[in-house]
């Protein structure tokens, strides 16, 4: 017979101490649900806007309408996707790292707040531009998506490190 | 007391130069025809100076701010500086993919010498921020 050195009831309390830190322990971007979302709004709205592209790129191919403002459109549309696509990539390895993240959401801040106010100045004087619906829904939403980057930056937590995958990885190692 | 007195000269030619292409800038605003504009451009040249006028106010009004800040907190010339840089770039990046694929600038004269000195501009301004960040010496 094995002679136990810790009894049932302090084995009981001891897993009863430590099961208020598991849930944070397994729950990997220790962040708030608001935060969830805004995250996915963000991410859904580039990707949205990457597949419209594709698709009036594949429309202007197949039918091409003299009268439709669409290349011009196109024009806009492709550098500001071809940037917020590579700005997307780094907003999200630096999510996953938990490195540098309000860096990259200020710098999107930025750069989308200048692009507004380029499309503003740009093509207010283009009518029958701000005429194409999709253009239009272009220009709407932008400010939606700053605030949506400006909310994710003053929410994000950066006081979690021991909670990232690298942290976490690093912090195992050592334990075993 | 001006605290800034601490930073080094390389500090200090940055703003100047950052100053000197505001006056440049504007120097080609007032002078400058735009009408050497490609015409078969999407945009119009009233577009382009209005554009151009509206970006070298703010330009203008972040130099005067850093100027401004550096007289009373380290720390705020330094946010405005990140804050003006990180608009320089986004603004020349964004000039590259969409701008220029709508208008057509000359390639000779004082416009097209605007337009190459834009980088000297930008490293300037990260010059600036680096002084403000990495110098150890400075204190608030």
């Amino acid at each position: 017979m094995v002679d136990k050195k810790i009894t049932d009831l302090e084995i009981e309390a001891i897993l009863e101490a430590f099961s208020n830190s598991q849930p944070k322990v397994t729950d990997r971007t220790g962040q708030s649900s608001s935060f969830r979302v805004l995250f996915c709004f963000i991410n859904l709205y580039v990707l949205l806007f990457i597949v419209l592209y594709f698709l009036l790129k594949i429309n202007q191919v197949a039918e091409l309408d003299p009268n439709s403002r669409t290349e011009e459109f196109l024009i806009v549309l492709e550098g500001r996707i071809f940037v917020l696509f590579w700005l997307l990539v780094f907003l999200n390895m630096t999510a996953y790292f938990n490195f540098g993240f309000k860096a990259v959401c200020l710098v999107i801040l930025v750069y989308v707040l200048n692009s507004t106010i380029d499309n503003t100045i740009l093509f207010s004087d283009l009518k029958d531009l701000l005429d194409e619906s999709h253009f239009f829904v272009f220009m709407i939403t932008i400010p939606l998506y700053v605030i949506a980057v400006a909310g994710l930056m003053i929410i994000y937590k950066d006081n979690f490190e021991t909670f990232s995958p690298l942290t976490s990885e690093a912090l195992s190692g050592k334990a075993a | 007391m001006f605290k800034s007195l601490q930073l080094p000269k390389a500090f200090w030619v940055s703003i100047i130069i950052g100053y000197a292409f505001c006056l440049l800038t504007f120097f080609v605003l007032l002078t400058a025809s735009l009408d050497l504009l490609a015409p078969s451009q999407v945009l119009n040249n009233h577009t382009v100076t209005k554009l151009t006028g509206i970006r070298l106010a703010i330009l203008t009004f972040g130099l005067f701010s850093i100027s401004f800040t550096l007289k009373y907190s380290l720390m705020y010339a330094k946010y405005v500086t990140v804050a003006l840089t990180v608009w320089a770039i986004a603004m020349y990046v964004d000039d590259h993919f969409v701008l220029y694929n709508m208008v057509e600038y000359p390639q000779e004269g004082v416009i097209a010498l605007v337009q190459s000195l834009r980088p000297i501009l930008i490293i300037s301004l990260i010059w600036m921020c680096f002084e403000l960040i990495f110098s150890p010496h400075l204190t608030d």
